[in-house]
């Protein structure tokens, strides 16, 4: 054996990632082998955030399982619970207002908004650019604002309820989302110089973690995950809910699927949602919040699954009835889940450093991986 | 990009026990199946080609043995599917996973939270819960709680 075969071997090592490293954003562990600098074999260890929230929603009647709902994908909770009211509205037959499902529109696309501005920061972050989350968080905060005010909760927003939703807004509510998103629009240039002109940045990014269409298949990739790798599949378009069929609106998408595609899908992806919010605002009509929901409402057997587009990608609530007011079972699909399954393959022979860009770039939020 | 359905449909046909098909799509499926148990994997295999995506899969607790649900979305095209298997006495299914790569955290998952065993997985160890929790099976419904597969899904005409 020559002295550098000899030597490899010493190579060859594990590296523990997490569960408590900034990177891996929440607890999530990679236990990773290593031949020096490339990555072999990552095995991505979850569960460390479990919280059943499964057995809960069979264990409580269902108006219970509502601030669950927004414990999850804690980033941009509102998607998650409009997939839940929507699927028990649908499986009792009850018909929100108008003017409620255009609010439910209006607070999701905030939520994806606040979501978006929450990953830009953390991913840039990652790559080790610390100014862009000082600008993001700021942003951010106007939307955490603006729902605190209407929800009354910063994060856990529990806001809608089968028939419609809590609260109607004011003239105060509508004026600070209008105001807000004359500022986003107008920050988008600064984001646009501060970030994607960067050499560095576009090294760290730029054909890394090329996601191929046929491996998005196999693992069931949603959201700008998949949309970086130029499918415009979105649920918004495909199974529109709401009153999306009545928007007009863009979905982009990128070309090459690396992680530069996916950074400039999100990116797209905050204008379309203040192009929703404007319309939105405009076309919302007076009237009632909440339809007339019977205080005891038992769901009938079958089972029932709604999609909608989280800020991540496909969430669905399948949810299955026995005539009570307990559901029999409940199962939340998490476009996480399927999204961090496909690490293993996407990154297998990298650098350890593209692989922190790449798990960066899938947006991950852990808890709702585990739920 | 169109898809011919009454393919699909004719293709899967001789691995399914019984098709349902609803065009409207209104209870989220518009194309239902219920598999056998032996021609799951053919019925994936078809999915696959015809470009499905595994959504995901899940299982719920019914006498006589616990149901396991497989749903697939398309990219291009909104048609959703939902394959059905009984899981059997012993709690055992065969895993796609040879098929559909994505199936394998799922299939854990439900060995987790159901202690359902799917053939021919790899690494079927503990995903959600930990190595201490052996034979929790969270998901299992108490001799109280637990009903039968009719009262759950009714025949079709009844729901």
């Amino acid at each position: 054996m020559s002295q550098t075969a000899a030597k490899a071997i010493h190579y060859r090592y594990f590296l523990n990632l997490g569960p408590q490293h900034p990177s891996t954003h929440g607890v999530l562990r990679l236990v990773i082998g290593m031949y020096g600098e490339y990555v072999l074999s990552i095995e991505p260890v979850i569960g460390y955030g479990h919280r059943m929230h499964e057995k809960m929603a069979e264990s409580k009647p269902w108006p219970m399982f509502l601030p669950n709902t927004a414990r999850m994908d804690y980033a941009s909770p509102l998607p998650h619970q409009h997939a839940y009211v929507s699927a028990i509205e649908k499986m009792t037959g009850i018909q929100a207002p108008e003017r409620a499902e255009y609010l439910r529109v209006i607070t999701s696309e905030l939520s994806r908004i606040s979501s978006h501005l929450l990953w830009l920061g953390a991913f840039l972050l990652d790559l080790g650019a610390f100014t862009p989350v000082l600008y993001s968080f700021d942003d951010r905060e106007y939307i955490l604002d603006i729902l605190e005010n209407l929800t009354g909760s910063r994060i856990t927003h529990c806001y809608y309820r089968v028939g419609g939703v809590l609260y109607d807004v004011d003239g105060t509510f509508v004026g600070k989302v209008r105001e807000f998103i004359t500022r986003l629009h107008s920050r988008f240039s600064m984001y646009k110089k501060l970030v994607e002109g960067n050499i560095i940045f576009l090294k760290r990014v730029k054909d890394i973690g090329v996601l191929p269409l046929d491996m998005a298949r196999r693992y069931g990739a949603t959201g700008p995950v998949l949309r970086g790798s130029g499918i415009a599949y979105d649920i918004r378009k495909a199974a529109p809910y709401s009153m999306y069929p009545k928007l007009d609106f863009d979905i982009p998408t990128g070309e090459t699927g690396d992680c530069l595609d996916r950074y400039v899908v999100r990116i797209k992806e905050m204008e379309q949602s203040l192009r929703i919010i404007e319309q939105a605002l405009d076309k919302m009509p007076a009237g009632e919040v909440m339809a007339k929901v019977p205080k005891k409402l038992a769901l009938p057997p079958g089972d029932i699954s709604f999609s909608t587009e989280g800020a991540r990608g496909e969430v669905t609530y399948y949810l299955v009835g026995d005539g009570s007011e307990v559901p029999y079972r409940l199962k939340v699909r998490s476009p996480c889940f399927s999204n961090l399954s496909l690490l293993q393959e996407l990154c297998e022979g990298m650098l350890l450093a593209d692989l922190i860009a790449t798990m960066g770039s899938l947006d991950l939020v852990i808890p709702e991986i585990d739920r | 990009m169109t898809l011919d359905m009454n393919k699909l449909i004719s293709e899967v046909k001789g691995f399914a026990a019984s098709i349902t098909v609803d065009d409207s799509g209104s209870r989220g499926f518009h194309l239902d199946l219920r598999a056998e148990f032996t021609g799951l994997k053919d019925c994936a295999r078809i999915l696959l080609e015809h470009g499905f995506y595994l959504s995901f899969i899940t299982a719920v607790h019914v006498r006589p043995a616990a149901e396991v649900m497989y749903k697939f979305a398309h990219y291009e095209i909104p048609y959703n599917i939902i394959i059905r298997v009984s899981a059997g006495e012993d709690m055992r299914v065969p895993s796609i996973i040879d098929i559909y790569q994505g199936a394998a955290w799922h299939e854990r998952e439900m060995h987790d939270f159901f202690g359902i065993t799917f053939d021919g997985h790899r690494n079927l160890k503990h995903l959600i819960l930990s190595r201490e929790e052996k034979g929790l099976n969270p998901l299992i419904k108490s001799e109280k709680s637990l009903k039968s597969h009719e009262e759950i899904f009714p025949p079709k005409g009844t729901a």
